[in-house]
């Protein structure tokens, strides 16, 4: 009887499985492709990376190839090692796919967990009211007071800075913008008739949230996930960049950026240059995802 | 290219080699104990010049503003202020360890236990005030920087003769004195205004804290203004008593990233940089318009903090052998510095007095292999870190590649200066092995400038407690044991030698190569760059007075 | 009004006071401050003292935060090691240089987003509107620091038309122009979306719709009526951006060794001089507050809607 109930008057929720299929069709592919593209690289780094990211390319006789060496389209450059080699004759090739697990694992997880602590504090924000909604409310908004890259770099000279600390960071960084624009949604959500509804015929308030509330929030949450992390890649950059980010040698977009520098003035511009476009790339792709997620899920977002 | 790099190559190690030779030649070659060669200073009685123009200078590193009072001087970097604002009595000048500066004359006496020194007449600090003896016994007095509490210690008391002579007495002999009066080892010889100084405050923090915005000095320039830890302005101060400055302005700015600082010398916005390393330092040897010189510091060397340990593979003489064979030192001097870096066989660097003139050992993989296979780690070993040395990690990466060779195996443990520092003061620990600051089974790397001569450097880091050491070799601390009671001026050298012998021999350290703390000059500077870099013991460049511009602008 | 000014000052304070306490619990949560303190190196015995007296680092955490919120309260962030002088006054000294080069990146950003922005929303859906997007979207994500680094490049070494080096003596333009720029290129892709959606909202209102059928030209409509309303949310949002950028431009700073705040915090950092890194941090957030704050009231003066639902 609920569940009838539920399909006629709240049509805002769509069978999952039409959701899927109109998904599929109206994909912007190319944002998608890129998207895929870094994952599948970040997956299988081992097995499509021609050199090891952290050590020298060696040539046969054992010694190291030239550092600084262009890519392979230059005068210099060698096909063994297609977009160049840094300071320490690494191949940047390898070091950009090695590197796509950084920004992929910083990005996603670290607005993931954002993002839960995020939708959940909105949630109970939105739905209790109240004191509870103030109180959550103040905290958030005082989070969001400290700037992302200020606050970033805060925490990592409190904490030791490694691949999972700036996850850490991210996360702590983040999670107030989502609380705020869910904490927004559920409060009209809950004035919504299907919900109170709900509550006059005595459903427990978990699976009010459960079952109403949270498949409405999820469109919100994918569309800010997904323009969240190009932010959360960027700010990663930057503090690789600034070194307070991910320690060397692992290879990161950010800190091979950092290394490129110097070599970028003496007119080196390969080492800067390609996990600048990588990044840009990524982030282009998020954002466009994003965009077309928000546009086609959430009007409500549309002009944020 | 490759002729004039070896070219290049032979001529900086001969002139280190005469440098080594010659200054402990001069030393010993002295008639009498007490005289150690102080050399006149050079003066220009042309006193008609109007200082002009405008110097900048990059320096790799923030600015403190606590390098402008030489009371509390904190770091041998403070100098790139010390000396544009104020003067010793006796310091360092082109091709002499010591000269007179503010002093016309110094006598110890033989038996080490008095030393008298003389104003110049009519010196007057920046603000107009004469500079007396008064002023020379307060510097000493309340001098509380660097290696303070060992002067005062060894000092009984300062008598003013007249008001122009000062007297120290001491405790017990002090041979070194000289040593740590006239050189960065402290700035005790510096000379602030008393009158000036005790105005500024109640306190010796509160003075410190003021006479640090807005000091005073006797030095060649003037103090105009700072932005704290970001530049200061200096001016020329006419009434000099060496000579009057080419250059009316001298700017001092902190640019720690070193692209930014090799572009603006490229533009021009920087007349001389520091430390220019790496991938830079080629563009700067091929653009026409710069010139550089190699300015040799000292050398990089690794240490292992755990060799006292007897589970530790570093225990062993062989490995630490080993890992010196498998160094390819001119490979790194080439990718680093450009070839400019110098393959050295000691911790010390060749200047110093007394110190061991070694080479490097040759690079020899398959003698390092064999080594390593009779030590029983055929296979290697893997460690917890390799420390860099803060601002060294791609030497670092490098040599840590090398040691991949031999099947050494780590992880770089990055950290800032400050805190490299902090671990390395931790020392061993009461009962045990190891180090404190650096747990574990490590190798660090590390490079040292300390004011002095070679018996400084065995005292801070072979001798069983000293500040930076973990070492403790009986051999070494019976060798230091005579050299403190010792006050034969030819006995004493050979103790340090000695001591030096014993840790290069039996590898207590793995020295690298004489870094190169190579200083860009841009197209305004006139005059030739090695007349810029010829103050012993020192990276900086100077006397400042003695900048030039190219024909006027 | 007046209630709702009081309301929002409220919340206002409360978020401040949130703010310090946010900041005290994360530094003693993550680590000893008497440790962080020490770090630095060159600190003295005595200079620690005094720190530990004015911090209450030994106490309970109750005292301790009742020490610091005192000492925040009148503006006492702590002595820097590194300068030997209160962080209030290092800050200050700084905070005008941040200023000069937000407001000149706050100037670019509305020079190329709102202009680009009014393009496309006038020509929404076209050529023009795509290229419009794709721009802002650029801005979003290339990173500022890439972008400086290239700018560099070109001007500063290759052209050698700018310095690349500080802020020079005064009010130079020259030395702006780079950082300003890399600065203001990341607002300038956000102000472009908000002025195309603002824009947009107001070119499909009644009122524009109504000026349209009197036959206004459409250069007239655009100008006078759509422009002018559509402003108010830019110029509002603009004042926090402002802030923002004074704050985020950390890296652009750095890159051209500008003697801002942002600089200020990453010298703290690397020297670990913990009083200024905290100081920083501080005032980064009060001013956002305090902004947030302006911007909520003058958004009220302007729209009384927002007045009446509180």
């Amino acid at each position: 009887m609920v569940a009838r109930t539920e399909v006629v008057i709240s049509p805002a929720v769509e069978h999952p499985a039409r959701k899927m299929w109109t998904l599929a069709r109206e994909a912007p592919w190319i944002p998608c492709l890129i998207i895929v593209i870094v994952v599948v690289a970040a997956l299988f780094a081992d097995v499509l990376a021609p050199h090891d990211p952290e050590v020298s390319v060696k040539t046969d006789t054992g010694r190291p190839v030239p550092s600084y060496r262009p890519p392979a389209w230059m005068k210099g450059g060698d096909l063994s090692t297609p977009l160049g080699t840094d300071f320490h004759s690494r191949d940047i090739l390898s070091r950009l796919i090695y590197g796509a697990r950084v920004s992929l694992i910083v990005g996603i997880i670290g607005t993931l967990v954002a993002g839960a602590i995020g939708t959940l504090l909105g949630i109970i924000a939105g739905y209790a009211g109240g004191w509870t909604d103030q109180v959550i409310m103040r905290i958030t908004d005082a989070w969001m007071a400290l700037p992302t890259l200020i606050f970033a770099i805060f925490l990592a000279s409190v904490l030791k800075p490694s691949l999972w600390n700036i996850v850490v960071i991210l996360s702590l960084v983040f999670w107030s913008q989502y609380a705020r624009i869910i904490r927004g949604q559920v409060l009209s959500l809950r004035e919504r008739p299907f919900v109170q509804l709900a509550q006059v015929t005595g459903a427990s308030s978990l699976r009010i949230i459960r079952r109403h509330i949270l498949p409405n929030v999820i469109n919100t949450v994918m569309v800010l996930f997904s323009l969240t992390i190009g932010v959360a890649i960027i700010i990663e950059a930057s503090l690789s960049f600034l070194g307070v980010g991910v320690p060397p040698p692992k290879p990161a977009w950010g800190l091979m950026m950092a290394e490129g520098r110097g070599p970028l003035i003496a007119g080196k511009w390969w080492v800067s240059v390609f996990p600048g476009l990588c990044i840009m790339l990524l982030v282009l792709a998020t954002n466009l995802l994003g965009d077309w997620m928000r546009v086609r899920f959430d009007p409500q977002l549309r002009n944020r | 290219m490759m002729s004039a790099l070896t070219l290049r190559r032979v001529f900086v190690i001969c002139a280190l080699m005469l440098n080594g030779f010659l200054i402990p030649g001069l030393l010993l070659a002295a008639d009498t104990p007490a005289q150690s060669p102080i050399a006149d200073a050079v003066m220009e009685t042309d006193r008609s010049r109007q200082p002009d123009g405008k110097v900048t200078i990059a320096v790799h590193v923030s600015l403190s503003p606590k390098w402008l009072n030489p009371q509390e001087v904190p770091a041998v970097m403070a100098y790139e202020f010390l000396w544009k604002l104020h003067d010793n009595m006796i310091k360092a000048a082109p091709g002499n360890l010591y000269t007179y500066a503010l002093a016309e004359s110094y006598e110890m006496r033989p038996d080490f236990k008095a030393a008298t020194v003389r104003l110049r007449e009519g010196l007057k600090f920046h603000n107009g005030a004469p500079i007396t003896a008064e002023d020379v016994q307060f510097s000493y007095e309340n001098y509380h920087g660097m290696n303070a509490a060992f002067i005062h210690d060894k000092t009984e008391r300062v008598e003013i003769v007249d008001s122009r002579t000062v007297t120290f007495h001491f405790k017990e002999p002090f041979l070194d004195f000289l040593l740590y009066y006239a050189t960065p080892a402290s700035a005790a010889g510096i000379i602030i205004p008393q009158a000036y100084y005790l105005s500024l405050g109640s306190t010796t923090a509160e003075r410190d804290e003021k006479f640090a915005q807005a000091p005073i000095g006797a030095g060649p320039y003037k103090f105009v203004r700072q932005e704290p830890g970001i530049e200061v302005e200096f001016a020329a101060f006419t009434d000099y008593w060496r000579k009057v400055p080419h250059v009316k302005t001298v700017i001092s700015r902190g640019v720690r990233e070193l692209p930014v600082r090799v572009a603006a010398l490229k533009s021009g916005e920087a007349d001389f940089v520091y430390f220019v390393t790496g991938e830079l330092l080629q563009s700067v040897i091929d653009d026409p318009n710069l010139r550089y010189h190699p300015n040799h510091s000292a050398p990089f060397w690794l240490m292992f903090p755990d060799m006292d340990d007897p589970n530790s593979p570093f225990h062993d003489k062989r490995v630490r052998q080993a890992i010196s064979f498998a160094l390819d030192r001119q490979y790194l001097a080439d990718q680093e510095t450009a070839g400019m870096a110098v393959p050295w066989g000691n911790f010390i660097p060749p200047e110093w007095p007394g110190a061991v003139q070694r080479p490097g050992d040759e690079f020899n993989l398959k003698e390092a292999k064999r080594l390593m296979a009779e030590a029983g780690y055929a296979e290697g070993f893997g460690i917890d870190w390799f420390t860099p040395f803060p601002a060294a990690e791609s030497l670092s990466l490098r040599v840590m590649e090398q040691l991949r060779e031999i099947g050494i195996k780590a992880e770089m443990n990055v950290m800032e200066r400050p805190v490299y520092y902090q671990k390395l003061l931790e020392g061993k620990p009461e009962a045990g092995y190891g180090h404190k600051g650096f747990p574990g089974r490590q190798i660090v790397m590390a490079i040292s400038v300390i004011a002095g001569d070679a018996s400084h450097y065995v005292d801070n880091w072979l001798r069983c407690g000293g500040s930076y050491s973990f070492v403790c070799d009986e051999r070494i601390e019976a060798l230091w044991q005579q050299y403190q009671k010792s006050q034969d001026l030819k006995v004493r050298p050979d103790l340090i030698e000695q001591a030096q012998r014993i840790a290069l021999d039996d590898y207590l350290f793995v020295p690298i190569y004489i870094n190169s703390f190579t200083l860009g000059i841009g197209p305004r500077i006139g005059g030739k760059p090695e007349n810029y870099i010829n103050i012993p013991m020192s990276v900086l460049p100077g006397p400042p007075e003695d900048f030039t511009l190219q024909s006027a602008r | 009004m007046k209630r709702f000014i009081l309301q929002r000052l409220c919340y206002s304070l409360i978020t401040l006071w949130l703010l310090t306490v946010i900041v005290f619990t994360v530094v003693r949560f993550t680590g000893d401050p008497a440790l962080l303190m020490s770090e630095y190196p060159g600190a003295r015995p005595e200079d620690l003292a005094a720190m530990r007296q004015q911090w209450g680092l030994d106490q309970p955490y109750l005292t301790q935060y009742w020490k610091f919120i005192s000492n925040v309260v009148q503006g006492d962030f702590g002595q820097s090691f590194q300068f030997n002088m209160p962080v209030r006054d290092i800050y200050l000294r700084r905070l005008p240089n941040s200023l000069q080069l937000a407001l000149a990146g706050f100037l670019i950003s509305i020079g190329l987003g709102v202009p680009l922005g009014i393009v496309s929303a006038v020509r929404v859906n076209t050529w023009w509107d795509n290229v419009g997007k794709l721009i802002a979207l650029m801005g979003l994500s290339i990173p500022g620091f890439f972008v400086a680094l290239v700018l560099i490049l070109i001007f500063g070494v290759m052209l050698q038309w700018l310095p690349i080096l500080g802020k020079g003596q005064g009010f130079q333009f020259r030395y702006l122009m780079m950082p300003a720029f890399a600065l203001g290129w990341y607002f300038a892709g956000s102000m472009l979306r908000l002025t195309r959606s603002s824009m947009l909202e107001v070119l499909g209102s009644d009122y524009v719709k109504l000026a349209r059928f009197k036959g206004t030209p459409e250069w007239v409509v655009v100008a006078k009526h759509a422009f002018r309303n559509a402003m108010i949310p830019v110029l509002t949002l603009a004042g926090l951006q402002l802030v923002l950028m004074i704050n985020v431009a950390v890296v652009v700073e750095v890159i051209f060794s500008w003697p801002g705040v942002g600089r200020l915090l990453m010298e703290g950092l690397l020297s670990r001089d913990f009083p200024v890194v905290q100081g920083v941090v501080l005032m980064a957030g009060f001013m956002i507050v305090v902004v947030n704050l302006g911007i909520d009231i003058l958004y009220a003066y302007v729209d009384p809607r927002i007045r009446l639902s509180g």
